[in-house]
């Protein structure tokens, strides 16, 4: 059992350091605790604000949940969310290593590059998103025009409004957007690689692409372990880019778990549903965390 | 000399006093009221907004008004999250059709009943749309600020040059071969939404599904009771209707896809659209946007339909815009007070520079306003001569549920190219849970 304090001369002395971390306990539990307990309630409740003005939130048990399983559109949201988090978190760690790899080297305006590599991270996400709606707009956006003017497209191609390229317009620029701080966290990895290393392995003959799979990748394990964590966790509650480019269209193509959460609350107002869905989600994450952890612990101790 | 002196100023203390009293007593408390709105991001409403406030500080010095809300898509769920906080305006304008949601999403109701205030006055018979703010047999909303239904605005230029004369465009299959003429060489005869904006099923619904069908919703004029065996969505008439829309914008591409209903006035103004849907806020944003396109841009009604053998009038929507007073308002007198004062006839004269009808029936039927705002007072002939009876969505709390399955359902069909039988009766089966919930 930790000790909370110490005896001395008969009196307990409580360790002070808990005064300093009470101010953030009691934030965590306010900001954290108590939606998360609330909107577990929620989930056992009936709460359709059309009728629960009268009929009161009474008790449901699992009809909440029972109603989320049996709607396509929650299927559909999963599988979109897999997709998107299946293809944009190794497209985010593929590009940032190489960015990081390229900025771990050694080129006259370095230091310029590795100050814009903060951008996408510095532009709040709103404004971010406006941007890229400019630019993927059917007659007048930027990319279209750039893609005709080089040949790659022949007519304009509709980037938001086809539900064939929608989802991956989105993970383009999620992947954008998050550019920066796995690229520095990545790069802090690479720097503290000691160069011995590769002048050792310069001097048994080892090529490039050996010195980067027997040296570099295994150097940044703990560092990508922790990217990858972070990764994970923010595909899963990503909603802002996603709403804000697409709302979930067209046709929910675009619609995540998050984003169908936040329709089933208020598009369709019932609030049950949309709690019963998030702890459907917050379970998601947290099998997420520990299948990931245990493998790369398996991992280690092998 | 003294004693005159003395007598002198305790005269002048005397008469100060009296003033400064008769001050006290006339200084009424300060009073601060917000005001949520969708459309004071859009600039005529904005600039009539604007003056409507400067006005009312000279009518009521003590009252002070602040305006604030976001832009109408994202208007909504701002209420939503407001409302539920408990922390909405004091005065928030929205529709007839919103009022009965969110008045629901309070156990006690969100506004209060303005009949006490209304009582005995002139302003249930001088408003028009006053008569759709009756929920459950209680007055929740004033309809004081202005209205107006849709018609199709349509560039003269583009129609010339296709040889089509618009007076001739009378029924849904002259509009639809009007509109193959229109589209070619990146021209499209209407940009037409296909997003997950609201408007994507009130497009199609005002300009063909409901006229034949006589009720989206629910049957007979969307009237109650409101009931799941009176869901409408998948009758014949709408699924003909669907197949209608469906082939105007996949097989005959008439249609200009738009994310967003600015696009598709984008469109309009810019020359790669012939036709608009809208209503008479759009003369306000043309004339703020493009003054010098006025003179290029005319009106028709929505054209009849014929189905079946038989001629349906169009029946669009009436939308008069609203404003509810909060039950969490503390000066709900002041609050009413500045709400009747918007439908006096110097306010409704500023009201109409937004290009809406304002609401006060005597001002806008009057000579004064056909004067000076002609393209406007064009509406009025249509609810007059060409439209049947007005429909607006059924008032209930579950109409914002209903209308989030129908746009999912209008995605698939139009953006999609979903069977729309299919996709109609699934739409019924998920309107009927709701009902049933």
């Amino acid at each position: 059992m930790q000790e909370i304090g110490r005896r001395r001369g008969g009196r307990t002395r409580i360790n002070p350091g808990y005064f300093f971390v009470a101010p953030l306990i009691i934030v965590m539990i306010g900001l954290l605790l108590y939606p998360i307990l609330k909107a577990a309630l929620m989930s056992v409740q009936y709460w359709y604000m059309p009728k629960s003005g009268t009929s009161g939130n009474y008790f449901v048990g699992l009809d909440n949940f029972l109603e989320v399983f049996r709607d396509r559109f929650f299927l559909q949201s999963v599988t979109t969310t897999a997709i998107y988090m299946g293809l944009s978190i190794p497209i985010r760690y593929v590009l940032r290593l190489a960015t990081a790899m390229l900025l771990n080297t050694g080129f006259r305006g370095r230091g310029i590059a590795r100050s814009f590599i903060i951008i996408p991270w510095a532009v709040p996400e709103v404004v971010a998103c406006l941007v890229w709606i400019l630019m993927y707009e059917l007659d007048f956006g930027l990319i279209n025009h750039l893609a005709m003017s080089l040949g790659i497209i022949q007519a304009p191609l509709g980037w938001l409004t086809d539900t064939r390229l929608a989802l991956g317009s989105a993970i383009a620029v999620a992947v954008w957007k998050g550019f920066p701080f796995v690229a520095i966290m990545l790069l802090s990895g690479l720097q503290s690689i000691p160069d011995e290393l590769y002048e050792a392995s310069s001097i048994d003959g080892a090529s490039a692409w050996r010195s980067f799979v027997s040296i570099t990748l295994p150097s940044l394990k703990p560092v990508s372990i922790v990217v990858f964590l972070l990764l994970i966790i923010w595909s899963i509650k990503d909603f802002g880019i996603i709403y804000l480019l697409a709302r979930g269209g067209p046709s929910r193509v675009t619609e995540i778990l998050t984003v169908y959460i936040y329709k089933a609350g208020f598009s369709s107002f019932d609030f049950g549903k949309a709690a019963a869905a998030g702890m459907i989600m917050l379970l998601f994450s947290a099998i997420f965390t520990v299948v990931y952890l245990n493998i790369v612990n398996r991992g280690e101790d092998a | 000399m003294k004693r005159y002196l003395s007598l002198v100023l305790s005269l002048v203390l005397l008469l100060s006093v009296g003033f400064v009293g008769e001050s006290i007593a006339e200084e009424k408390p300060q009073v601060t009221l917000t005001f949520a709105t969708s459309l004071y991001v859009e600039e005529p409403h904005q600039k009539v907004l604007d003056r409507l406030l400067e006005m009312y500080k000279e009518v009521a010095p003590n009252v002070n008004i602040e305006i604030y809300g976001a832009g109408y898509a994202n208007y909504w769920d701002n209420m939503t999250t407001e409302v539920m906080a408990g922390n909405e305006a004091d005065i928030m304008q929205m529709y007839p059709d919103n009022v009965a949601t969110y008045h629901a999403l309070r156990p006690n109701g969100t506004f209060i009943s303005l009949d006490s205030y209304l009582e005995g006055g002139p302003l249930k018979e001088l408003l028009i749309g006053q008569d759709a703010c009756v929920f459950d047999g209680q007055t929740l909303a004033l309809s004081s600020y202005a209205y107006g239904t849709t018609g199709l605005f349509y560039r003269k230029s583009m129609l010339e040059e296709a040889g089509i004369d618009p007076a001739t465009l009378l029924t849904w299959d002259d509009f639809k071969a009007a509109s193959k003429l229109l589209t070619h060489d990146d021209k499209y005869a209407m940009g037409i939404l296909t997003s997950s904006h609201a408007f994507v099923v009130s497009e199609w619904v005002r300009q063909l599904a409901r006229i034949p069908s006589n009720g989206f919703y629910f049957t007979d004029g969307e009237i109650g009771p409101y009931t799941a065996e009176r869901i409408n969505v998948n009758s014949d008439a709408v699924k003909w209707a669907a197949k209608e829309w469906q082939d105007y914008l996949l097989v005959d591409k008439c249609g200009k896809p738009a994310p967003d209903k600015k696009d598709s006035r984008e469109y309009f103004w810019h020359g790669v659209a012939a036709f608009n849907h809208d209503g008479p806020w759009f003369i306000g944003m043309t004339e703020a946007a493009y003054p010098d396109l006025m003179d290029d841009v005319g009106l028709i009604p929505v054209p009849a339909v014929v189905y079946e053998g038989e001629t349906y009038k169009a029946n669009p929507s009436n939308y008069p815009i609203v404003s509810s007073i909060s039950s969490n308002c503390e000066n709900p007198q002041e609050a009413f007070d500045f709400l009747a004062w918007m439908a006096s006839e110097e306010a409704q004269r500023v009201v109409a520079d937004c290009g809406m009808i304002p609401s006060n029936r005597e001002f806008s039927s009057s000579e004064e306003y056909a004067k000076d705002h002609a393209l406007a007072t064009v509406f009025n002939s249509f609810i007059g001569n060409q439209y049947d009876k007005l429909v607006n969505d059924p008032p209930i709390a579950q109409l914002q549920a209903l209308q989030q399955v129908m746009i999912d359902a209008t995605q698939a069909m139009f953006a999609g190219g979903e069977d729309v039988s299919t996709t109609l009766d699934e739409a019924a089966e998920a309107c009927k849970d709701i009902m049933n919930k």
